[in-house]
């Protein structure tokens, strides 16, 4: 049957310029690749984070390379270091003011457990407060070690049902 | 005049002498403190108070709590420790030391925070490592390393995660919370949270009907004027508006989790406020639960740009509680690595200034070279830069072979790029305009302030602990003291770029003439363990090894205080012994706390955005301020 609506079946004019995809899969790519940073840069943790950053690393290989400081512009916050219970209403409310969606990483063994600080001050892990999604281990963790913990974020992304949620939003 | 405790006793009649381990040291009654720390600063040259802290004597005894005040003579090059003991047990007091130093403040808030003691007359007592409203004083001896349960400070996050401050999972603790105290939102000013998110409203912004102020003839360009607003403020018409702003605790250029209350007249800065402790993770009370070789991982992450110098700054306090000398190759290598951890913490100093005030790329390279250094330190440590390297006596390991040739190598290289990084600021017109003549420190104020490392070396104060009172072998070296002449941020820098310059001549001397021989002190057998392959095949290197694990190595009773000069100036270490393997009191002097104390003079009269300049200048780290 031949319709006005000739775009959508197949047309041999564009062929090889249309992609036919999910919508989960398309928003997934869009936003594996794109994750930008909030860096909570709280301790040592920051240096190796910085050095992920920096020439040798180049986090941006991953698409993860604009650090935005406003957790307004922010998709993945890096908790690296020790969080005090001081510090950690402030991790806290910075996180309630990133948009959704978004996503914790626990950089270092303070981050995600307290680490060697079991003393008075700390918080025995920083998803006390906030939900985290990938913890990386280390004292502090290499900048590998972290680029891995990326990767698992974005593995995790990738299998989110996003369209469903906008949906529900 | 010669500063021993007995021509001090001839001056001041009140003192009597104190049982020390190293620099004359002397008692006071808490009526007469205030007069004899005057007299030592006019009269004997002690002008730099370089920490007051206080020691518990736990609970029961009397006098339970003792003040301490460390004197510095900038040009006798000489410590003095002055201590008195609280009367009052159960409150207690002791005249407050800001009248006579500035740097008194922070420190007397600190004991004030941490032991509960008060000083009278002290302009601003408020906690300054924990929040206020905090219910306890947690470097008191009965309060547990673990902590006990309080509420946090914020209410909100209270209502959003149902966290707590909860005792660390080692030990009990007394259920015990103050319910109404501590209210953070209320007790610390902040500006109103107007922020909005998926589950709070954004609020409605309230606009009044607009008013158009009555005004002459507007048709008519003659007879039109604009209101001459400066002629009404004269007659004191209006007041303009300040503003309260609060820069941090997550702020790209407080360089960690500093935060800093302004308050600001349009770009003018009317006073600043710092607020530490962000980032107080308790190491005094950690050192005073864990035994002297166990503590070493901590101190790498004091200041952590430079964890090497850390390390040997304690093994050195703790060797001067033993009395211990370690060899000379042990020293070499100890003076290597602690200059390499200068250079690595003044490329990330100058780099992360370069981004504050506008540069990128600078921090690219000079991370590039950090990253070269990472290997070194690797290769030798095994750790990229949590190094834990110092054990006390000795090395954990010696220099791996060939690897004095790669240092070589790497000095050899690396100057021609650190002079390419540094040329990108040194004449660059951005960056000499966001820090010529802006936050000057006088050379005076330096001192009174108790700063050191290149800070105050930008101030003109030549003091240099390695030169004035040269430890771990550094009188063999040959190298300059780089001062700066206005004590302006551009100064800070310039001596941070030539103290590189000059750490590379030490790295030069001492990989040339590198020693041979022992690199531990091999005749400590209480103080540093034996080697591995003995401890596996000789009973008696088992027994020494396992009672050195369980039972810490053995320190006579006494007290030493000893700074060394770190990257962000002089990292000091008292620590109290009543014997065995651990610490009764461990008081860490933070060099970066001390930088740090100075802000709320400098920032004042400058713009916001040279606050930004001005922090990037002192080049702190938080974990060292805040311990």
């Amino acid at each position: 049957m031949v319709t006005a609506n000739t775009e959508i079946a197949y047309n041999s004019k564009i062929e090889g310029e249309v992609v036919v995809t999910r919508v989960d899969a398309a928003i997934n790519w869009i936003r594996t690749n794109s994750l930008w940073p909030m860096p909570m840069g709280l301790a040592c943790c920051a240096i190796e984070l910085m050095a992920a950053a920096a020439s040798r690393f180049d986090i941006s290989r991953f698409g993860a390379e604009v650090m935005r400081f406003s957790p307004r512009q922010a998709d993945v916050m890096i908790v690296a270091g020790t969080v005090t219970y001081k510090m950690a209403t402030a991790v806290r409310r910075i996180y309630d003011q990133m948009p959704e969606p978004k996503w914790v990483i626990a950089m270092g063994a303070c981050a995600s457990t307290g680490g060697m600080y079991r003393s008075y001050a700390v918080l025995q892990g920083v998803d006390r407060v906030i939900p985290v999604d990938v913890y990386v281990s280390g004292c502090p963790p290499r900048p590998e070690a972290l680029l891995d913990a990326l990767i698992m974020l974005q593995d995790k992304i990738k299998r989110e049902p996003s369209a469903k949620r906008l949906h529900h939003a | 005049m010669p500063a021993d405790a007995a021509s001090l006793k001839t001056r001041f009649p009140q003192v009597t002498e104190r049982a020390s381990l190293d620099h004359p040291a002397v008692d006071v009654a808490p009526a007469d403190v205030l007069a004899v720390l005057q007299g030592l600063r006019d009269e004997f040259g002690f002008d730099l108070l370089t920490d007051v802290t206080a020691i518990d004597w736990a609970e029961g005894t009397t006098p339970r709590f003792t003040v301490v005040y460390h004197l510095y003579s900038t040009a006798g090059h000489a410590y003095l420790r002055v201590a008195s003991a609280c009367a009052d047990t159960a409150a207690p007091a002791m005249p407050s030391a800001t009248a006579l130093w500035p740097a008194a403040n922070w420190h007397e808030r600190e004991a004030f925070d941490m032991f509960g003691i008060t000083f009278t007359g002290h302009p601003d007592l408020r906690r300054i490592l924990m929040w206020d409203g905090y219910p306890y004083h947690p470097l008191r001896k009965e309060f547990p390393l673990a902590g006990i349960e309080t509420p946090l400070p914020d209410p909100d996050v209270v209502a959003a995660t149902h966290a707590k401050v909860e005792a660390a999972p080692m030990m009990g603790g007394p259920f015990v919370a103050l319910d109404g105290e501590n209210n953070l939102s209320a007790a610390e000013p902040r500006a109103k949270d107007e922020s909005w998110t998926e589950k709070r409203e954004k609020p409605e912004k309230k606009v009044g009907p607009l008013t158009v102020p009555e005004a002459a003839d507007l048709s008519s360009p003659e007879t039109f004027v604009f209101p001459d607003a400066l002629a009404k403020n004269a007659a004191g018409e209006f007041e303009t508006e300040k503003m309260s702003l609060s820069m941090g605790p997550s702020h790209p250029s407080t360089h960690g989790v500093l935060r800093v209350q302004l308050e600001i007249d349009g770009e003018r800065v009317v006073s600043a406020d710092p607020v530490v402790g962000y980032l107080h993770r308790g190491d005094e009370k950690i050192a005073e639960n864990m035994t002297y070789n166990q503590f070493v991982p901590y101190t790498d992450r004091l200041d952590y740009l430079a964890p090497l110098a850390n390390n040997m700054a304690y093994a050195i306090a703790v060797e001067k509680l033993a009395k211990l000398e370690v060899p000379a190759r042990c020293q070499a290598i100890r003076v290597i690595t602690a200059e390499m951890a200068r250079i690595s913490a003044h490329l990330i100093g100058v780099g992360a200034y370069a981004i504050d005030v506008g540069a990128w790329s600078v921090f690219l390279y000079t991370f590039g070279e950090r990253e070269k250094l990472y290997k070194l330190f690797e290769e030798l440590t095994g750790a990229r830069f949590t190094t834990s390297y110092t054990r006390i006596g000795g090395v954990a390991r010696d220099v791996p072979p060939g690897w004095i040739e790669r240092l070589q190598v790497w000095i050899k290289d690396f100057p021609p790029i650190m002079e390419e990084s540094l040329k990108l600021l040194t004449r660059n017109k951005i960056f000499m305009d966001r820090t010529v003549g802006i936050g000057v420190i006088s050379r005076s104020e330096a001192i009174a302030y108790g700063m050191s490392g290149p800070n105050a070396r930008g101030s003109g104060v030549a003091v240099d602990l390695r030169k004035d009172m040269p430890y771990s072998g550094y009188e063999q070296y040959e190298f300059d003291i780089p001062v700066g002449a206005a004590g302006d941020c551009y100064d800070r820098f310039l001596v941070r770029g030539e103290e590189m310059r000059q750490s590379i001549r030490i790295l030069e001397q001492a990989a040339a003439k590198f020693p041979s021989g022992p690199w531990y002190a091999t005749e400590a057998k209480k103080i540093f363990g034996p080697p591995k392959e003995k401890i596996l095949t000789s009973m008696e290197e088992l027994i020494q090894n396992f009672m050195l694990v369980t039972e810490g190595p053995q320190m006579p009773a006494g007290e030493v205080y000893f700074e060394a000069e770190n990257p962000k100036g002089a990292l000091g270490f008292f620590i109290v012994s009543r014997g065995g393997g651990v610490p009764w009191r461990l008081k860490i002097r933070a060099p970066s706390f001390c930088n740090l104390s100075v802000l709320p003079r400098v920032c004042v009269g400058e713009m916001v955005s040279d606050v930004v300049s001005i922090l990037g200048s002192l080049d702190f780290v938080m974990g060292e301020c805040d311990r």
